[in-house]
């Protein structure tokens, strides 16, 4: 019998090809509408499955569960808002951008989920190398000079980050070899992780690492992602700013798995928190500098990334605060992003300048914006709040109060250069003199609900986490806490 | 004799670090894919004869000769200008290249190891760090993807040391190489052409805070 996983990828790889080669606007909804339908399949099949391994590479752990469970959320949303950001842009060739905008979002989403699920490393890295391109398609989708440039400097950074983990997976392949073992799934390496050498896991983990933080958002290969997220189409950009960073956290974290089980942990654990310190850094330096509403956020990603990669390195309860961090963010910011695209409906710009008194064109969302505000500065209620807290503690239950008060005075000038651009845009009239949209555009009523309904789960699953999900996490966290 | 081959592709790495054409670099880049299609000839030999064929098919016809003759075309139809421009003087990148082989070799000397020939650690890692560096210090677009070619064979070579054991892994590595070079170039090269004109990465610089 074939299984499940199996037949989704095929499935979806047939419905994503359908979707290139389609022109028609109700067939591509239809073929929309079905993939959508396969996602929710395939996660309602991993929840039920939980703990299980199909063929061979792919297995429904807490981690693949939780973060696909965020993913198909975060798909759907998108392809909603993709619906009405396709009718409303003027584009000429509306049928082959359309095509191949849909095929793109549709294989993006595949190759993520097939990411999260992955237990092996090589196999994990042929996905993670398929959200690239699928990725770089969408960002490609206006052929402007601004999304050319951003396009190529996110396939050529991907693209050499992705030559730096390949070559970190050969050296964890030389690592089993040497003593007499072969098979990078994380069941072989940790089986044999105490034998391996330190020199070879140390090298593989810095390669393997130093790849992925282009996916991850942070130093240092954090600046195409930036560019990627302003110049994407804003369901596409919110997708970048979630799951697909989550893809690039999965990566490593399958890695860092390993490696906490040798002897090169401390090693480790001090090359993410200097990482995620440096990252948390540069968000700063950029944040109270940016002019641009989308970069202003594509930063905050950069910061919030820091801050997990804080509590991984910390430990204990700061690896399961790091997690829940990451589902936070992930339905938090992608809401944010979805919602620029109604503000640049009708301040036709996404510059600070150009932008003011928001809340004269729309009470709603003006009040999306001071919520999502909140939510991504995590200042309560945000469910943030809770785990950057809970990051907090588990650096002070280390020891680690350098690191703590460095993260503590850095965070706070992020927190006041968000607020001050957020509430300028809300509150204020704009400084600039672009041209402002005739009529304000109105908000689509289920563009709205998507938006509240991410907003809603990031306090809820943060303030009262569920058992199933709190289950999930602790599953997750367990990858490196029960060694 | 694999060794002398591993030699002869870090010898290819310090003449690019002094070169100012264009076109050398393509040379070198074709050279180094013929370089690599007969290390694999001579490393792979346990590798069965399917995966052998498309390895030696992809080093041969893609990396020494579909590459090298689009990036010409490139080259050609934007009229790049033909001298490379690299930013800093070729007797410093020269010095640089020499370093990066050096402190590989150094590294290679502190470990010990039973399945790994040791030149191709160093040649692997050699081409590697230099290819990210004539990345950082060249402007060109165009030259970028001729770098990332340079780095795309360092990691090839290391797969090659691996692959009786690994063929997984030398397979990815193909796909990689044929999936991102026809990306990179059929599909973006010519787009980013027609809107910078030259293929200058000066004009791809709107984009910062």
């Amino acid at each position: 019998m074939i299984q499940p996983i199996l037949i989704y990828l095929f499935a979806a790889l047939l419905l994503s090809g359908l979707q290139f080669v389609n022109r028609r606007r109700a067939a591509s909804n239809m073929l929309t509408t079905l993939f959508l339908a396969l996602q929710w399949l395939l996660t309602a099949h991993a929840v039920s499955a939980i703990g299980t391994t199909e063929a061979y590479f792919f297995r429904y752990d807490g981690l693949a569960v939780l973060m696909t469970c965020v993913l198909t959320i975060i798909a759907t949303a998108a392809s909603a808002h993709s619906s009405h950001y396709l009718t409303s842009a003027d584009m000429k060739n509306e049928g082959v951008m359309r095509a191949q905008y849909n095929g793109a979002m549709q294989l993006l989403t595949m190759a993520l989920t097939m990411a999260y699920l992955s237990i092996h490393l090589a196999m994990t890295w042929v996905f993670i190398e398929i959200t690239t391109l699928s990725a770089s398609a969408l960002i490609f989708y206006r052929r402007n000079a601004g999304s050319i440039e951003a396009t190529w400097k996110y396939v050529f950074a991907c693209s050499i980050s992705l030559v730096l983990v390949y070559v970190g997976i050969l050296f964890m392949g030389i690592a089993m070899g040497e003593v007499g073992a072969s098979g990078l799934s994380v069941d072989e390496l940790s089986a044999h992780a105490a034998q391996l050498d330190t020199f070879w896991i140390k090298l593989a983990f810095i390669f393997i690492f130093v790849g992925y933080t282009a996916k991850m958002s942070l130093v240092p290969m954090f600046t195409a992602g930036i560019d990627a997220k302003d110049k994407a189409p804003t369901p596409a950009a919110a997708m970048l700013s979630s799951v697909v960073m989550n893809a690039g956290f999965v990566g490593f974290y399958r890695m860092y798995g390993v490696v906490a089980q040798t002897d090169a942990k401390v090693w480790a654990d001090w090359v993410v928190l200097v990482t995620g310190l440096v990252s948390i850094f540069i968000a700063a330096v950029y944040l109270v500098r940016v002019k641009n509403v989308k970069r202003l956020f594509a930063y905050s990603s950069v910061e919030h990334m820091g801050v997990v990669m804080l509590g991984i390195a910390a430990g204990g309860i700061g690896i399961y605060a790091a997690i829940l961090h990451l589902v936070l963010h992930a339905l938090a910011k992608s809401a944010v992003f979805m919602h620029i695209g109604h503000l640049y409906r009708i301040f036709g710009t996404k510059e600070f300048a150009g932008m003011g008194q928001y809340i004269k064109f729309s009470n709603t969302g003006t009040f999306i914006i001071i919520i999502a505000t909140l939510c991504i500065t995590a200042m309560p209620p945000s469910g943030l709040f809770v785990t950057e807290f809970t990051v907090f503690k588990s650096l002070i239950d280390s020891h680690l109060w350098l690191p703590l008060v460095v993260a503590l005075v850095l965070l706070t000038v992020i927190v006041w250069a968000i607020a001050r651009d957020m509430f300028s845009l809300v509150f204020l009239p704009d400084t600039g003199s672009e041209i402002r949209r005739a009529e304000p555009a109105r908000m689509p009523w289920y563009e709205m609900v998507f938006q509240f309904i991410l907003l809603a789960l990031s306090i809820w699953l943060g303030m009262c986490t569920p058992e199933c999900v709190a289950n999930l996490i602790g599953d997750a966290a367990n990858i490196v806490l029960t060694i | 004799m694999t060794d002398i081959l591993l030699i002869l592709f870090s010898i290819t790495l310090f003449y690019f670090a002094i070169a100012n054409r264009l076109m050398t670099y393509v040379n070198i880049v074709a050279l180094q894919g013929v370089i690599i299609c007969a290390i694999a000839i001579l490393s792979l030999r346990e590798m069965n004869i399917i995966n052998l064929a498309t390895i030696l098919l992809e080093t041969l016809i893609v990396k020494a000769i579909a590459m090298p003759a689009f990036i010409r075309h490139v080259i050609l139809k934007n009229k790049i200008t033909r001298e490379a421009e690299p930013s800093v003087p070729n007797y410093v990148s020269l010095v640089i290249t020499t370093t990066i082989v050096i402190v590989t070799f150094l590294i290679s000397q502190s470990f010990e190891t039973k399945i790994l020939n040791k030149t191709f650690f160093v040649t692997a890692l050699s081409g590697i760090f230099s290819g990210l560096y004539f990345i950082a210090t060249r402007r060109k677009v165009i030259t970028h993807v001729i770098c990332y070619v340079i780095v795309e064979n360092g990691a090839f070579i290391l797969s090659m040391a691996m692959g009786n054991e690994m063929p997984l892994m030398v397979n990815l590595g193909v796909i990689l190489d044929v999936l991102v070079n026809v990306f990179l170039l059929a599909l973006f090269i010519n787009k980013v052409g027609d809107v910078t004109g030259d293929g200058d990465i000066a004009h791809l610089n709107k984009l910062k805070d």
